[in-house]
């Protein structure tokens, strides 16, 4: 017997059931060669290595499984056997004349009544606890909850200090009742851990959190809500964060921005982010992939730097040696974070160099982003470093965004109102002299954004400016939104908004999809499902995301869903139609 | 007794189905016409099913995801599936498909999975513990440590050959001709050896390390 033969063996055959007499010519090769002899135990090692016995519930879970898919795939059949009905229908009645068809359109059933008939529901597939859990019963920090059974929690290799976890609760779901409901219990004690991991920031929830209440920790609260139904007439204080936050959906550049802003801006201590991830067995991996790409977006826009990092960031931009942007790039990456979390970081020494680059910086967007990262922590010295740049930058928009900030941080100063009062009596450009009296006067605010909405002399862009700006504002946005309905401004918005399109939306007002998303309006739905076609993947994304209120439960909306599930070529978008439907 | 098809599609709180079709505390599956047809092509293959996922993934947690994923793909193919004449060679496939697909997506971003009840603090360090490092000393946990540093493709061809599956259903299974797969196979066992040999070489110069003192 040679090499070849082992191999062989090795290859094809059971070396542990080989006739006596080739196992004793293997056996007389192995000893002179022992290339083979080590490759034959290897092989032996590998074969007898325990496996441990398949998990009892497995079975149950792919049954749970099948079950899930066929749901789906009747659904999904119905729908398609309706349509088809209704066409047969038309054709015959055609054929048979002004009476018949009328007689056959009353009988027939339309694609409304095929979309009503989507019955699948997350507790129809994967049912868990419906009842709420005893929040009381946590153990307060800074106890450490017990680690679930039944949980992942998402971090990167890379970093050994992750600052955050993210939970996904029902990845493993639930066969029992009782496990259902500890698994309830668990991810409110992962929520606290997450909380005391991260200084500052985040409400990680999920779809399943049934419940709404408030658990104070160690210098933070968690904010817990059912997401799911979401009621519009409800006074929920989640009424109030969600006009401020945007749903992160996806890493769509609407989603990155309103993430970005929301978290740096909202000066609210219990601003979330929902991080909606798909709870159903079938989607597992893309769940594990969209949280990881969550977190990677939390770390780079809303995240604190760990210490390490912030002291080399620190350093970078102290370091006169460096040009400019490099400094100033460090700066951001340094301020990132929340209000609160960042303005231990704003020391004297780094303010002075804030304020020289807003006003030195040589490109306009520089000198905005220093503005805008000081919003919401700016110290009292900077005031004057502020009215400055509103008085004497060159660039209007600088200008504008200084004044965000002045409003915000300074609003009460009695010194910054009165040179603002001085600054609209000379100011030629109306929307910064409504913005200096936006404070002393909000009701002049809110008539100057409701007559330039109106003002169809203007360009689409101007007429937009004001809203757009007050939207920034999460003080204001909320107020804009209910009042919007019955002043008509929600009208006047949705006709330019129609005009401008939904794939140029994107690009020139991004903002926008904020707003269509809260608007109870047919037009809005429109203009969203009209975005479900755009060419471009990144516009379909942000109309999902704009769709996934309360709009996704409206016949056309799922409809348009199922179409999309059905036809779109991009994976990413079917996902999240998916997770709508669901 | 209600019918149970009109349950999975109507019914939309699970509980009100409970008292009649499940057990006591228990939320199960709701029988459809379809569900019979899953049961008899998929379910009795589970158990080795996990068996080749669990030496693929080298993990109970994941290899539990890999055969759910698997089951996924063989629901929206049931009807091809029942007149297959080897089912299994099928799922076989299907799982090696996810795998690969899944193990480059790891490679793009790593993600890591806690195993029940395993501390959070310990995920994101990499290096070794003194008693990690204690339990290496048993031969057979460093081969299946240096199992999973293959690379995937070469795990699969090992996995499945320490299944007891010949070189025609690995063949059938992974698409590959005989010829390419002994020469694999071959390599796969060649890296192995290669990854162990490395491995006692630095463990024997860590051991030399203390003795000198360099090493607190």
């Amino acid at each position: 017997m040679n090499c070849t033969d082992i191999s062989e063996i090795l290859a094809s055959e059971a070396p542990s059931r080989l006739p006596e007499l080739r196992r004793t010519g293997a056996a007389d090769h192995l000893r002179s060669c022992p290339e083979c002899a080590r490759d034959w135990q290897l092989s032996e090692q590998l074969a007898s290595a325990l496996i441990p016995a398949m998990p009892s519930t497995l079975a149950l879970k792919c049954q749970r499984l099948s079950a899930t898919h066929e749901a789906i795939r009747g659904s999904t059949l119905r729908a398609r056997l309706a349509r088809l009905g209704l066409l047969l229908a038309v054709a015959s009645a055609a054929a048979a004349g002004l009476y018949g068809l009328r007689m056959l359109i009353a009988d027939t059933p339309g694609t409304e009544s095929a979309a009503h008939s989507w019955q699948l529901t997350p507790e129809a597939a994967f049912p868990v606890s419906t009842t709420a859990p005893d929040v009381g019963t946590l153990p307060a920090p800074p106890t450490s909850p017990e680690v679930p059974a039944s949980s992942y929690l998402a971090t990167s290799k890379k970093d050994s200090r992750a600052d955050l976890f993210v939970t996904m609760l029902p990845l493993r779901h639930a066969t029992t009742d009782a496990e259902a409901q500890a698994a309830s219990n668990d991810y409110y004690g992962q929520l606290l851990e997450v909380m005391r991991k991260v200084p500052g920031l985040v409400l990680v929830t999920g779809h399943d959190i049934p419940s709404t209440g408030i658990v104070d920790g160690e210098g933070f609260q968690i904010y817990l809500t059912t997401l799911p139904p979401y009621r519009p007439d409800s006074d929920s204080p989640y009424r109030i964060l969600r006009t401020q936050l945007v749903m992160s959906r996806g890493g769509t550049p609407v989603l990155r921005e309103s993430v970005a802003s929301a978290v740096a801006d909202s000066a609210d201590p219990m601003a979330c982010l929902h991080i909606p991830v798909c709870q159903r067995g079938d989607m597992r991996f893309d769940a594990a992939f969209q949280a990881q790409r969550t977190v990677r977006m939390l770390m780079q826009f809303a995240l604190p730097p760990a210490e390490s990092e912030a002291l080399a960031l620190r350093a970078r931009v102290l370091d006169d040696s460096l040009p400019m942007d490099a400094r100033i790039k460090a700066l951001s990456q340094f301020l990132r974070g929340r209000p609160q979390a960042r303005k231990h970081r704003l020391d004297g020494q780094i303010a002075a160099v804030a304020v020289d680059f807003g006003h030195k910086a040589i490109y306009p967007q520089d000198r905005r982003l220093i503005w805008r990262l000081l919003r919401g922590s700016a110290p009292p010295s900077l005031s004057r470093a502020l009215l400055q740049a509103v008085t004497s930058d060159r660039d209007r928009d600088v200008r504008i965004e200084a004044l965000l900030t002045l409003n915000q941080d300074f609003g009460r100063d009695v010194d910054v109102e009165q040179s603002l009062a001085q600054l609209a009596m000379q100011e030629s450009d109306s929307v910064i002299r409504e913005l200096a009296t936006q404070n002393r006067n909000p009701d002049a605010w809110r008539r100057f954004v409701q007559q330039t909405l109106r003002d169809a002399t203007l360009p689409d862009a101007m007429r937009l400016e004001p809203l757009r700006l007050t939207v920034e504002q999460p003080r204001l946005s909320l107020a804009w939104l209910e009042a919007s309905g019955e002043s008509g401004e929600s009208a006047a918005l949705l006709q330019i908004l129609r005009r401008i399109g939904a794939q140029r939306l994107l690009q020139e007002q991004p903002w926008s999809f904020n707003i269509l998303r809260e608007l109870e309006s047919p037009a809005a739905t429109a203009l969203l499902l009209e975005g479900l076609d755009a060419p471009d993947s990144a516009v379909r994304l942000a109309s999902l995301a704009a769709l996934s209120g309360t709009k996704r439960h409206e016949p056309t909306v799922k409809a348009a869903l199922e179409q999309v599930l059905l036809r779109d070529i991009d994976r990413e978008v079917r996902d999240q139609a998916v997770t709508l439907l669901l | 007794m209600r019918n149970p098809s009109h349950c999975i599609r109507t019914c939309r709180y699970i509980s009100c189905c409970r008292s009649s079709w499940l057990h006591e505390g228990e939320i199960g599956v709701i029988p459809h016409p379809r569900q019979e047809l899953f049961d008899r092509c998929v379910l009795p293959h589970l158990q080795r099913l996990f068996r080749v996922a669990y030496r693929l993934t080298g993990d109970a947690a994941n290899a539990q995801d890999l055969v759910q994923d698997t089951c996924v793909t063989a629901c929206e193919h049931l009807d091809a599936l029942a007149v297959i004449d080897a089912p299994q060679a099928w799922l076989l496939r299907v799982m090696h498909n996810r795998f690969i697909d899944g193990s480059r997506r790891q490679t793009r971003g790593p993600f890591v999975a806690l195993a029940d009840g395993q501390d959070p603090g310990s995920l994101p360090c990499t290096t070794l513990g003194p008693e990690e490092s204690a339990l290496q000393d048993d031969a057979m946990q460093t081969l299946l440590q240096m199992f999973q540093a293959l690379e995937p493709t070469q795990r699969v061809l090992l996995g499945l050959r320490a299944e007891g599956y010949g070189l025609a259903e690995i063949e059938s299974i992974t698409g590959v001709g005989r010829d390419v797969l002994r020469a694999r196979l071959h390599r796969a066992r060649r890296s192995l050896a290669r990854l162990l040999d490395a491995r006692a070489e630095q463990d024997i110069a860590a051991t030399g390390a203390r003795r000198s003192g360099n090493c607190p």
